[in-house]
């Protein structure tokens, strides 16, 4: 382009290399913003010609220069202020631009107005002449040019130093100019746009000239940059109306004479190249003309240039990656491994784009990425014995400097070449030349062997690793969905990804596979396993289902709606919701050719049985946790318990690092929703009991910061934090949570909290505390939220009224969140009543004498032989002084309220346990943390277990209750588990234990001394045989 | 081990309960291949399989094992039997012979101490039989106690328990440490499994199970210790297999036993063994403790929750001496409802869980033919019916104050031709059930059974004294070593 503007520069002159890459980069920044503000956008009214910052810039300055020039001649100072002013902001921009050439013409205007404008003080009547308005401006101006010019003084004599030289060189000058621009035709139009205002139309005119003085000589230059000519100017006609960017190589204006004379040759060679030309066109994906065509070396060459390029400061990353990859697709024909390094430079650079650790991947270019990873795959598959390998670090290093020396030399090669060609034009003999080109060429190749191929035709060696690449995608599929809002459009768009990310693992998990390392597809397994086990079947394959229908068909939204409604079944048609040209049906095909897929449960087992294999000790815990994730979500309660006990994860769960632990917990709280709808309240409450009621179910599940130690964490921890959060399509709704933990906990202590004089076994101590603070508000409005809905129904429970407290349940509209929502219901209304019946035996069985058993079966409208269990049980277990008349089909009821002395007694006697209890512990816990380390190793995990008892007061009744949940408490977990085979899980024999010494007065006592105290300790005490 | 024949096809094809509650198949997954053959004898005497897939079932077996002579036996009497298998197995008891030659040359001088009876009273007498002794005074080598060892497996693949019984006895006299002594204790377990004939022999199969308890627990602790910080899972998995052996095997100790042929009486193996008419009962108790250890459970729960039949039978035939299981067991019963359920535990489920006592009673019925087809429960299965029966009376009883009697027969479905009353009579005399008979009402009336409130006060205050007797006690101690420390 420079041409049109006269060819000299200020740093033509300069010959040398690393002049050149400076330049390059100079130009990149310049077209850094170029190609953010135009360039990158389709737009069509730009797209005839696309003018360079350069060139803009200096077309406005000299724009402007001019019209001041006429403002001062006929001494129109408003004008002048405007324009000075517009001329200072061009100026602005062009040094932003740093680009000092532009400065140049600005600085010599400024000079220039300055004089005048002393002139014109010294012209007095001159002065006196001009309007009012007139005069002021230029006395506005009078202030503020001198000034400048003060400021600018050093700047404003080098650039008339310059003018005044340029003036000089103007002839000898453009000659070597169009030498630089041929020998590396993408710096040309670096070459200085510094053209001052007084060289302009005229000044083309001769460079142009120039050129067609030089084209013999550069035609003959090699036969490959004679092709390059070639399709420079084949394309000239239709180039002028395509958008080009800087690549493009200068357009040449040919004389008549000359295409004449060139014509015939230029044909044939066209012929052929247009064939080639086609196929790597065919691979491009931009609408951008690549004009030259390199031969291989060149390519690698540049591709090296860029690669080494990567990351330095001021290069714009999307310009450099898109350069890069136009590069690589010119790599297509050059055979698969050159194919695939090239890619995989592209693959990492994309990884490069964005530096901020919170930043994500924009969706476009990671979808080219997944793009580009599946041509990789693609090639892969069709040599399947191709492996990648990695350069070690020094390697790369070694090979990327040897590539910028061989740069290097070959363009002081080239320039050698370019004289003896010069030397052979004259000689004559054209002919000869390529092939010796050719020659020299292949003695340099395979001296450095490129970065783009090492080694045999088996193993590529590459940069990066495909397995890492993945793992980044998922990285920043999940960070996008992080940061982005959840209840935007983008949000729900990009959910469709995850579809892609998956079954590009999986495929690059085929290729490991058959690369025979096992450990890296497990890797690969595990993302796949940790983006499908949070769905539903029933939703994973409607999902799986409809990708594979936009796969094929594209958008719904853009067929037309006949083709994708679905007509009624059975013939019956609903207008309102289907199409009318559906009438017959959806297009059959489509139903036909999507394939049935493999079930996401199948998938999942397939995957976490490989990861169990090969994997690593922390794949296998999440993959174990997703497994048990899943199958509690489907409702598999006893296969996702079961699987959690006999891995004996919770054992080292403490241990594991914080990503893991959320997965811990999120399974934790599936599992107990997964127990609460299988009508296992107790184990629900088990599995909730260390999430819930602490308030810090957000920050355990990562779905939200805590608000706990908001004071006390600085920026890093909260960055920290805010990395780890889930993204919103997996949180489990804490709705939900509060509503089945305190419905559970509700179940389990209304009813004990009815029963007196008894010193009872608390479950839950923060639903009790919620309960008190409830019950002592003085005045209580209509519940609100799930919480009040719970407390206020809790209420209602402990007066037996079943009616309230289920009508106050049952209207909770997070219910509608499990998936059967109604049999949830169901079962939430059963329990209830079953709780309220052994409230109200607790409660008012001792107003009674006897009770009709259809009066029971009447009040809480359960079946005859439900209430007689419930109460059975209730005789049996000692808790209700009664017994059924079978004659009269009563409940006769024996309890006596004791007298107040006897009330009294019982009290003490219970407080005089409890004292005990309290010093038996004290001594233990002394004892085991005396002896630790000098035990054996059994007592000292008593000991443990021990020690949780004596601090929280409730793992010592059950150190596998306890500890069990607990994600921080190994230690107690330990105790619990005792060395056996399952872990104390609280329903595991710690229950009865647990009952047993609940009932401490009226059952034997079964527990020796000492073994009273976590599980571990009661464990090991067994008495074997 | 697994045995994936005849039977299974026969419990898909058939609806029999006997069949469809049948054990065998899921058993034999966790026994020796030998101890097999009593059962398939035994199932051969009942009708409920076709002989012809017992019988196959059985050449298939035994054509892993070296008794030949008993395949030929077999087949012999089966011509439909392939006769390439019975050439084989010709083949294969040369082999046997040959190799039985070889080890007993191997053993040497070893195997010739053992045969002369005096000699060896002697050394064993004079504490002189271990390995120390015998290699410096009689020339016994190392290599020929591992012969010794070879000889003794030869001699159980053979069919020769009791002869493998003996020299591994033996050989673990001399073995001590060696890691083969814990392969002959499984060994010779397994010998005693099928020779229990006398008390004794069932008193020493009982220390010998105790043995490979007591090493199996040790070792996975001494494993815990010197491993990082946890089992492997490998190892747990080793752990959790053993385990399910034991227990498997328990079970010809516990109820396979032979003892109530025992007349002699032997007061020589000690007070530590009840005389032989409580044999039984002492075996039913010993089972539950081994079952019911945490350990023990958890591997039953885990591995193989079939095993809760037994334990089911056991605790309602030893009902008044094993009251400490009964909350427990249930518990563990209803956890794995979902993982095994035949009438004997949803008898427990319905009689301590639901109080369904229609129910219990008829999973009690249902249940009658599932343990007469058991191999290991028939001979307790009228034992367990009356006490089942007996424990549904006395839930009935605590939990009403008057019942009709006629309510109360049918409920354990008595048969109608005896007189009810004169039975209840029985019953409240037996059990000493606190109720009277009213005749004229043609009820029972249980007196009430309320807790006075100052029994309740001792009863919790009981213990008190002694526990804070003992609390002062280990402070002492404390003091002590403290004291000794310093």
């Amino acid at each position: 382009m420079s041409k049109f503007w006269g060819g000299d520069d200020a740093s033509s002159d300069e010959e040398e290399e690393s002049q050149q890459v400076q330049q390059q980069q100079q130009q990149e920044r310049a077209r850094n913003w170029a190609v953010d503000s135009d360039s990158d956008s389709d737009d069509e009214d730009e797209a005839r010609v696309v003018k360079t910052a350069d060139v803009k810039t200096t077309e406005a300055v000299r724009k402007v220069n001019k019209q001041l020039r006429n403002a001062i001649k006929i001494n129109d100072w408003n004008q002048t202020l405007d324009l000075y002013a517009t001329l200072n902001t061009e100026a602005e921009k062009a040094k932003r631009a740093n680009n000092n050439e532009h400065v140049a013409p600005f600085l010599i205007m400024i000079r220039d107005l300055n004089e005048t404008i002393t002139n014109l003080f010294l012209d007095k009547p001159a002065l006196k002449k001009l309007s009012k308005t007139n005069n002021k401006a230029y006395n506005r101006l009078r202030a503020r040019v001198p000034k400048q010019v003060a400021e600018y003084q050093d700047l404003i004599e080098k650039a008339e130093a310059e003018e005044q030289e340029d003036m000089e060189d103007e002839g000898s000058d453009s000659d070597s100019d169009s030498d630089s621009s041929s020998s590396s035709s993408s710096s040309s139009s670096s070459s200085g746009s510094s053209s001052s205002s007084s060289e302009s139309d005229s000044e083309s005119g001769s460079s142009s000239s120039d050129d067609d003085s030089d084209q013999p000589d550069w035609m003959s230059d090699t036969s490959s940059s004679s092709s390059d000519e070639d399709e420079g100017v084949q394309l000239t006609g239709r180039a002028r109306w395509v958008k080009r960017t800087q690549t493009v190589s200068t357009t040449k204006r040919l004389t008549k004479e000359e295409e004449a004379a060139l014509a015939a040759e230029r044909q044939r060679k066209l012929e052929e190249k247009k064939r080639l030309k086609e196929e790597a066109a065919k691979a491009k994906e931009s609408k951008t003309e690549e004009v030259e065509v390199l031969t291989p070396r060149q390519i690698d060459e540049r591709l090296m240039l860029l690669v080494a390029s990567r990351g330095k400061k001021g290069i714009n990353r999307y310009e450099h990656l898109e350069k890069m990859r136009k590069l690589v697709h010119l790599l297509l024909p050059l055979g698969p491994a050159k194919m695939i390094g090239g890619l995989m430079h592209c693959i990492s650079a994309s990884f490069d784009i964005r530096t901020g650790i919170d930043e994500h991947m924009p969706a476009q270019l990671w979808q080219q990425t997944v793009k580009d990873i599946r041509f990789v795959l693609r090639i892969l598959s069709e040599n399947p014995e191709m492996r990648l390998a990695n350069f070690t670090g020094d390697e790369l290093g070694a090979l990327s400097s040897l590539a910028r020396d061989k740069a290097e030399k070959a363009k002081a090669a080239a320039e050698r070449k370019r004289l003896a060609a010069e030397r052979k034009r004259e000689q004559g003999d054209e002919e000869k030349d390529p092939a010796e080109d050719e020659e020299e060429e292949e003695e340099e190749g395979d001296a450095g062997e490129s970065l783009l191929d090492a080694g045999d035709g088996k193993t590529v060696r590459v940069v990066g690793d495909l397995c890492i690449f993945v793992e980044r995608l998922a990285e920043e599929y999940t960070k996008s969905l992080r940061q982005s809002d959840p209840h935007s459009q983008e949000y729900v768009s990009r959910l469709s990804d995850e579809g892609t990310l998956v079954e590009v693992s999986l495929e690059v998990m085929e290729y490991y596979k058959r690369a025979e390392a096992p450990a890296t597809a497990s890797r690969l397994a595990l993302i796949c396993v940790e983006h499908i086990y949070y769905k539903l079947d029933a939703i994973a394959l409607k999902l799986a289902k409809e990708q594979e229908f936009q796969r094929i068909y594209g958008a719904r939204e853009a067929l037309h709606p006949a083709s994708w409604v679905d007509a009624g079944e059975g013939g019956e048609m609903d207008f309102t919701k289907t199409h009318p040209a559906a009438a017959l049906g959806a297009p059959s095909q489509i139903a036909a050719q999507l394939p049935v897929e493999l079930s996401p449960g199948d998938l999942l087992e397939d995957l976490s049985t490989f990861i169990y294999q090969e994997g690593d000790s922390r794949s296998q815990a999440r993959a174990l946790l997703c497994s048990i994730f899943y199958h509690a979500h489907h409702d598999d309660f006893h296969k996702a318990r079961d699987l959690l006990l006999m891995s004996r994860l919770q054992d080292n769960i403490g241990n594991a690092d914080i990503e893991t632990k959320i997965m811990h917990n999120r399974t934790l709280v599936m599992l107990g929703f997964a127990a609460f709808r299988a009508g296992l309240h107790k184990e629900a409450h088990a599995c909730l009991m260390e999430i819930c009621g602490n308030k810090k179910e957000k920050e355990l599940l990562a779905q939200g910061l805590g608000w706990r130690n908001f004071h006390d964490r600085n920026l890093s921890q909260e960055a920290a934090e805010k990395r780890r959060l889930m993204p919103f399509h997996q949180h489990l709704s804490l709705e939900l949570l509060d509503a089945v933990f305190l419905t559970s906990a509700m179940l389990l202590e209304v009813p004990t909290l009815a029963i007196e004089f008894e010193s009872r076994y608390v479950h839950s101590r923060s639903f009790l505390r919620l309960l008190d603070i409830q019950s002592r508000q003085a005045f209580t409005g209509e519940p609100e939220s799930t919480r009040d809905h719970v407390l206020v129904a809790a209420q209602k429970l402990q007066e037996a009224d079943w009616r309230g407290a289920n009508e106050l349940l049952l209207k909770l509209p997070v219910w509608d969140l499990m998936p059967n929502a109604k049999a949830v219901r169901e079962l939430i209304q059963e329990k209830v009543k079953q709780e309220a019946l052994r409230v109200w035996a607790y409660t008012y069985s001792s107003l009674y004498r006897t009770v009709r058993r259809s009066y029971l079966c009447e009040l809480f409208e359960m079946e005859r032989a439900k209430v007689h269990a419930v109460i059975s049980k209730l005789i049996i277990t000692g808790d209700l002084y009664a017994s059924w008349d079978e004659i009269t089909d009563t409940l006769v009821l024996h309890k006596r309220e004791p007298t107040h002395l006897q009330a009294l007694a019982l009290q003490f006697s219970d407080q005089l346990n409890v004292l005990v209890e309290g010093n038996e512990r004290l001594l233990n816990f002394d004892a085991f943390a005396d002896n630790r380390g000098r035990r054996d190793r059994d007592e000292t995990k008593g000991g443990r277990g021990g020690g949780r008892g004596g601090r929280g007061g409730r793992g010592g009744r059950g150190g596998g209750r306890g500890g069990a949940f607990n994600s921080g408490g190994a230690g107690g977990a330990a105790g619990g588990s005792g060395g056996a085979f399952n872990s104390g899980f609280g329903g595991r024999g710690g229950r009865g234990r647990g009952r047993g010494r609940n009932r401490g007065g009226f059952r034997p006592r079964t527990g020796a001394f000492g073994g009273r105290y976590g599980g571990g300790g009661r464990t090991d005490r067994v008495p074997i045989l | 081990m697994a045995s994936q024949t005849g039977e299974d096809a026969a419990v898909a094809a058939n609806e029999d309960p006997r069949v469809r509650y049948d054990l065998t198949a899921k058993l034999a997954g966790n026994m020796d291949l030998h101890m097999l053959f009593p059962i398939i004898v035994w199932l051969q005497e009942q009708d409920f399989y076709d002989k012809v897939e017992l019988v196959e079932a059985t050449l298939q077996y035994l054509s892993a094992t070296r008794m030949s002579d008993y395949y030929l036996e077999v087949a012999e009497e089966n011509p439909e039997a392939s006769a390439e298998a019975a050439e084989d197995m010709k083949v294969k008891h040369d082999e046997t012979v040959q190799l039985i030659d070889e080890l007993e040359e191997g053993c040497g001088e070893l195997l010739r101490i053992l045969r002369d009876e005096e000699a060896l009273q002697e050394l064993v007498s004079a504490g002189n039989f271990n390995l120390q002794y015998l290699r410096d005074e009689m020339g016994v080598t190392e290599e020929m106690v591992d012969a010794f060892y070879s000889y003794g497996k030869v001699l159980y693949e053979v069919g020769n328990y009791q002869g493998s019984v003996y020299v591994l006895s033996y050989f673990r006299e001399l073995a001590g440490e060696h890691e083969l002594a814990i392969k002959a204790l499984w060994g010779k377990l397994c010998g005693e499994m099928l020779t229990l004939s006398t008390r004794e022999s069932v008193v020493t199969a009982l220390k010998d199970l105790l043995a490979l308890q007591t090493h199996i627990d040790s070792s996975a602790d001494t494993q815990g210790a010197a491993g990082a910080q946890d089992l492997t899972a490998t190892q747990h998995l080793e752990l959790l297999a053993f385990r399910s052996w034991l227990l498997t095997w328990s079970l010809f100790i516990f109820f396979k036993n032979p003892v109530e042929a025992d007349e002699e009486d032997t007061p020589d193996v000690g007070s530590e063994y009840p005389p032989a008419e409580e044999m039984p009962e002492y075996l039913l108790l010993q089972m539950l403790d081994f079952f019911m250890g945490q350990k023990h459970l958890n591997a039953m729960q885990t591995n193989c929750p079939w095993l809760l039949r037994y334990v089911c039978v056991a605790m309602v035939c030893t009902a008044k001496k094993s009251r400490k299981y009964k909350g427990w067991l249930i518990n563990v019963v209803q956890q794995e409802a979902y993982e095994f359920s035949d009438p004997i535990t949803r008898f427990i489920t319905a009689l301590y869980i639901e109080y369904d006592f229609e129910k219990a009673n008829a999973c009690l019925k249902e249940s009658i033919p599932v343990l007469q087809s058991d191999f290991f429960l028939h001979p307790f299965a009228q034992q367990f019916v009356d006490a089942a029966r007996l424990a549904i009376i006395e839930s009935v009883c605590r939990i009403h104050t008057k019942l009709d009697t006629n309510t109360l027969a049918s409920s354990i479905d008595l048969d109608a031709s005896m007189d009810s009353e004169q039975w209840i009579v029985d019953l409240i005399r037996d059990i000493k059930l606190d109720a009277k008979l009213d005749s004229e009402q043609h009820c029972i009336v249980m007196s009430s059974h309320v807790p006075e409130i100052h029994q309740m006060v001792i009863d919790k205050t009981k213990d008190l004294a002694y526990r804070t007797f003992q609390l002062t006690n280990e402070v002492q101690q404390l003091a002590n070593q403290k004291e000794q420390q310093q």
